[in-house]
């Protein structure tokens, strides 16, 4: 049986995948259109599109659950003792008896499903029509800023022209009676407009716009104050000036919201090859609610990118999903060997 | 019949009996579905609320909050810690100060309108949620310069502070809402006058007078009011001596108006 033909299990379950996920993903966007008319927030001052990230989360979580159960379902090897497993072990090549190819067939299935969800929805969510990339800026030395340590470099690993900086510093407490921290911020040692705040708070935003220029690094000096800052490598950030396009957003957000759906396969090919077919969908359903409604990987952070604007397609990013992404690979690798010793 | 098919009926036959002696109406079935999937839609509603305040955006925060709001209607502490946080989160916006006084100001009565509508649900926290509404135009005005001169159309800060105070004390009558009113006069009248309202301001302070004969504590009250009565008098053109006022903490808002 040829793997990726026509008839192998990459184009069978592709098919079936697109015949079933479909339907399941077009009702998820009618229901996240008419959630979000519904339950809108008219009433806010200024615009928030993160806050529709429910109703873009809602038809990719509708289309990646649908794959996934469709792709369990469908494919003998995900599970012992189904019909045609004899079958297929028989016929089938390769070590995972077709459900790589399997897998490979459900995600680009998924992303047939869903990149057109990614280009087409956030602007009637309110996301901004370009995306602007944020360039996380590396602290030096221990990363104070206080009346006893005045002066803290920020290093921009990026050459691109920024337009803005962004500063959430963690803040200590009060040295003498309390006083906000007053800080100035220099762009290579020129002067920047005043920062429109002093940092009181834990976590306070503070966010200062100049002309795009490229910078290497920015000085913060601690002018006056009673609260010591500390930055951490999420603290500060650069807001580069050139847009990026939306649908390389589109297409960074789809690789990244596809990571559960491959993580939740590739566990449920490995749990199929010693266990009954409702274990291994039980386990792949888990693993998959974990990834995509619980949090856990960058399916949330991507969709909310998309929403706010963000540039997706970033070493942080997709550093963040490596992890899954490790234990998507390793469960694969785990399942050829544990076949192999079940086959013999 | 088996057993199970006798206790799906004796269930279906059940729960048309309650419904028919019940008589919901939609309003009842939607409060009932809010219900059922309020322990499924918290945890979700509570993790945006922190991405949007982890991502420092406090206009997608409040967004979030009055969604997860949604699901806790009688929760009045949430009411007014979200509203806070919403109205005093410094504005990230670039701008004039008139324009970013102005957006807090819509913020504000934007927070107002929002914890007067959760005053619904309230029940017996409500006089706290009034508190808290009493309280926030001063705490904003405060924290945003120019504020104060945005609100001039509602009166000022202090006058919206005695609408929900005066809404507080007829709601729920009692010795501490009205001497909490009458103590605030001063700060009400100073506003009147930052507005140029010297009458209302004089009507103020004079009703205050009248109203500290029922505070409880009397000899508090009579100090007090004689103070009142100076400021008063002063404020009308009587040359008095303003010595003890001006030697009263309570009626430092007052001071640059008696000068």
């Amino acid at each position: 049986m040829s793997a990726f033909g026509g008839r192998g299990p990459f184009g069978l379950t592709l098919r079936r995948c697109l015949a079933l996920a479909a339907p399941a993903t077009a009702l998820g966007v009618a229901a996240a259109l008419l959630l979000h008319a519904r339950w809108r927030d008219e009433a806010a001052v200024e615009a928030a599109p993160g806050a529709a990230s429910p109703w873009l989360a809602l038809p990719l979580c509708a289309a990646a659950f649908a794959v996934v159960v469709t792709t369990m379902r469908f494919w003998p090897a995900f599970g012992r003792g189904r019909a045609g497993r004899d079958w297929i072990d028989r016929l089938q090549r390769g070590r995972l008896g077709g459900c790589g190819c399997a897998l490979a067939g459900a995600l680009v299935a998924y992303a047939l499903l869903a990149l057109p969800v990614l280009l087409a929805l956030p602007p009637g969510l309110g996301a901004p029509a370009e995306a602007f990339a944020a360039h996380a800026l590396q602290p030096q030395g221990g990363g104070l800023l206080a009346a006893a340590a005045p002066r803290l470099e920020l290093r921009c690993p990026s050459g691109e022209p920024v337009r803005e900086l962004r500063l959430r510093p963690l803040v200590g407490l009060p040295t003498g009676a309390w006083q906000g921290a007053v800080v100035r911020a220099y762009a290579d040692g020129e002067a920047l407009p005043p920062l429109p705040a002093a940092f009181g708070d834990n976590r306070q935003p503070v966010r200062l716009a100049f002309p795009p220029r490229p910078v290497r690094a920015f000085t913060l000096v601690y002018e006056s104050g009673a609260v010591p800052l500390g930055f951490d490598a999420s603290a500060a950030e650069a807001i580069g000036s050139a847009p990026r396009p939306r649908w390389g957003n589109a297409l960074a957000a789809l690789l990244l919201t596809a990571v559960p759906a491959f993580v939740a396969l590739a566990l449920g090919a490995l749990v199929g090859q010693v266990s009954r077919p409702a274990t291994a969908l039980a386990t792949a359903a888990a693993a998959l609610f974990l990834g995509a409604i619980g949090g856990q990987g960058p399916f949330l952070p991507a969709v909310l990118g998309v929403l706010r604007g963000e540039w997706l397609a970033t070493t942080a990013l997709f550093r963040a999903g490596a992890p899954s992404l490790t234990l998507g690979a390793a469960a694969m690798i785990v399942a050829m060997f544990v076949r192999a010793k079940v086959q013999r | 019949m088996t057993a199970g098919v006798l206790g799906v009926t004796l269930m279906v036959v059940a729960a048309a009996a309650a419904a028919a002696l019940a008589a919901p109406t939609p309003a009842d079935v939607g409060t009932v579905a809010q219900w059922a999937a309020r322990p499924a839609a918290l945890p979700f509603a509570w993790r945006g609320v922190r991405a949007a305040e982890r991502h420092g955006d406090p206009v997608e925060a409040f967004v979030r909050a009055r969604s997860l709001m949604r699901l806790l209607p009688e929760w009045a502490d949430g009411f007014a810690a979200f509203a806070y946080r919403y109205t005093l989160a410094p504005d990230l916006a670039d701008g004039a100060p008139e324009a970013r006084a102005e957006r807090t100001r819509a913020r504000l009565l934007l927070a107002l309108g929002w914890m007067d509508a959760a005053r619904a649900d309230a029940g017996r926290h409500e006089p706290s949620l009034l508190q808290a509404m009493a309280f926030l135009p001063e705490v904003a005005a405060r924290g945003q310069p120019g504020l104060a001169d945005a609100l001039r159309a509602e009166g000022g800060p202090a006058a919206l502070a005695d609408r929900w105070l005066a809404v507080a004390e007829a709601r729920f009558p009692s010795p501490e809402a009205g001497e909490q009113r009458t103590f605030y006069a001063a700060r009400l009248a100073a506003g009147l006058l930052a507005a140029g309202d010297r009458n209302a301001a004089l009507a103020v302070l004079q009703t205050a007078s009248e109203r500290s004969r029922a505070v409880r504590d009397q000899q508090l009250a009579t100090t007090w009011r004689a103070h009142v009565d100076l400021a008063a008098r002063a404020l009308r053109g009587e040359a008095v001596d303003l010595g003890p006022v001006f030697a009263d903490p309570r009626f430092a808002d007052l001071y640059p108006h008696l000068r």
